[in-house]
């Protein structure tokens, strides 16, 4: 199974991408496409650009499904409405299911486990541990 | 129509149609002769490519490929049909603009209309490429992309050179493709994969901004080449000869385009990014088309859309603020818009075109 896990932070996605083999061994192949990061949302054409530049890097990917980390949209500490845009985008992309986890799912899952591998990038931690725990729950 | 040295089967197939009204004929169709027309009952423009046809070999690829593949920036089939044991054709929508050769040789091409074909090229490639299709295509160039003179939509055309690449393989035996557009690889050990083509359109982008390569064979050969060259006393074939290996050593050592060809406000991410694209070392070149693909989002963001048009640069930002650098008496001239009519110089520079570009990039 391969997944590409996806947190969105304003206007960037971060992606990891997670294979575990039927050994049950994970490899980590995100490859040269860390993030995409939308400047301008009232720009029609970056847009149009950064959605087919997320549908083709999903392509490229080979996965079986896209995971996203879902963020609040209510109250104080919502997240900024670039970020559901860019969660719309990903969303929009039909080739292979889009699923959403939630920050308690996740918290819940490692106060029982641990992440057995480790992120590239610091600003890639959540992501990871998001594409660990789906190969792992 | 200039079709005298097209054989007469397909000549007599050409009168004999009755619902397509064809007015064209081109001789510049790799692999095949090339015909276009207006079908009557629908309105539309088409093209009718001809070709040998065998049904013992493979030469029927070609539509296969276009009916199993469907995606906006891959010529689309309408039909194909055998007209004689030795013919067949098949019929696909006419583009507007042409090959993109064409295109670039009598349009202009802004900064962001290359950016947006290569994205196009790079995203019908990624669909040959991707599983299950599987296929390399091994001759992108400017003559094998078709682009539409309204939309500036590129599609690959001419699968003539495609071979599939099974999961098992890393690559396959290279073609003999255009020499400038064969990759390192290619020249060295005659293999291509999937990173090949992906150089090639590293190659085109080039292209489309404005880089050049030489006109006359002659040029490509460095001082010590040319009286070398000069002292060959043989066939003409030898002479071909010692030009083709002086660009496969070109190829081989990584300097085959000339940077300094581009214009002047090509900045150096833009270059960069074209290294990559075209590095003779595997690990260092994108790997797969999105890679590409990001990059040159991320160019087109970073960049206002250049173009050069009578000997003036242009750019704008946005359709916001619109800049024109022209010559004057004392070097270069900046002038600034926000409606393209009424223009004010602006003077924040030392009259070098390098400090007008520099300051037209960090506005």
């Amino acid at each position: 199974m391969k997944v590409c896990a996806i947190e969105i932070k304003s206007n960037k996605i971060i992606f990891v991408v997670l294979e575990k083999d039927s050994d049950n061994q994970i490899t980590e192949s995100t490859g040269k496409v860390k993030t995409i990061v939308l400047d301008d949302d009232h720009n029609h054409s970056q847009v149009i650009d950064c959605i087919e530049t997320i549908h083709s890097h999903f392509n490229s990917l080979e996965i079986d499904k896209i995971v996203i980390l879902s963020r609040s949209s209510k109250g104080q500490f919502s997240s900024s409405g670039i970020s559901f845009k860019l969660e719309g985008f990903i969303q929009a992309y039909k080739n292979k299911p889009v699923e959403f986890v939630s920050p308690k799912t996740l918290s819940a899952f490692y106060k029982k486990n641990t992440l057995g591998i480790a992120a590239q990038f610091s600003y890639q931690s959540e992501a990871s541990k998001l594409a660990y725990y789906i190969l792992n729950s | 129509m200039g079709d005298e040295n097209v054989d007469e089967i397909i000549k007599d197939f050409i009168l004999l149609q009755d619902d397509i009204v064809i007015d064209r004929y081109s001789n510049g169709g790799a692999n095949g002769e090339l015909y276009f027309g207006e079908r009557k009952l629908l309105s539309d423009r088409v093209a009718l490519k001809f070709y040998y046809y065998n049904k013992d070999v493979s030469t029927h690829n070609e539509p296969l490929i276009l009916k199993s593949i469907e995606h906006p920036n891959i010529l689309k089939i309408y039909d194909a049909k055998i007209i004689h044991q030795q013919y067949a054709y098949f019929l696909t929508p006419e583009i507007s603009g042409g090959d993109l050769k064409n295109f670039k040789d009598n349009n202009i091409v802004s900064f962001y209309d290359a950016i947006n074909i290569t994205q196009g090229i790079l995203n019908g490639l990624s669909e040959l490429h991707k599983n299950p299709n599987n296929l390399l295509h091994r001759d992108l160039k400017p003559k094998n992309i078709l682009i539409d003179q309204e939309t500036k939509t590129p599609y690959i055309a001419d699968f003539g050179s495609v071979k599939f690449i099974s999961n098992a393989e890393n690559s396959v035996v290279a073609s003999k493709s255009t020499q400038i557009y064969r990759p390192n690889e290619s020249v060295v050990q005659n293999v291509y994969n999937r990173q090949s083509d992906i150089y090639q359109v590293g190659i085109i982008f080039f292209q489309l901004l404005g880089g050049k390569f030489p006109e006359a064979p002659f040029e490509w050969l460095d001082d010590r080449q040319k009286s070398k060259f000069l002292k060959i006393s043989g066939s003409e074939f030898e002479k071909w000869q010692f030009i083709d290996s002086a660009i496969d050593n070109l190829i081989v050592k990584n300097k085959l385009l000339d940077y300094d060809s581009l214009p002047a406000y090509i900045n150096n991410k833009v270059k960069a990014v074209i290294k990559t694209a075209t590095n003779k070392d595997l690990n260092k070149r994108y790997f797969t088309c999105s890679e590409f693909i990001k990059d040159l989002f991320d160019l087109k963001k970073q960049n206002k859309d250049w173009r050069i048009d009578n000997q003036e640069i242009y750019a704008n930002k946005e359709n916001k603020k619109y800049y024109r650098i022209s010559e004057d008496k004392k070097g270069y001239c900046l002038q600034v818009s926000k409606n393209q009519v009424n223009w004010t110089k602006d003077n924040k520079h030392d009259g070098t075109l390098e400090s007008i570009i520099s300051r037209i990039h960090k506005d």
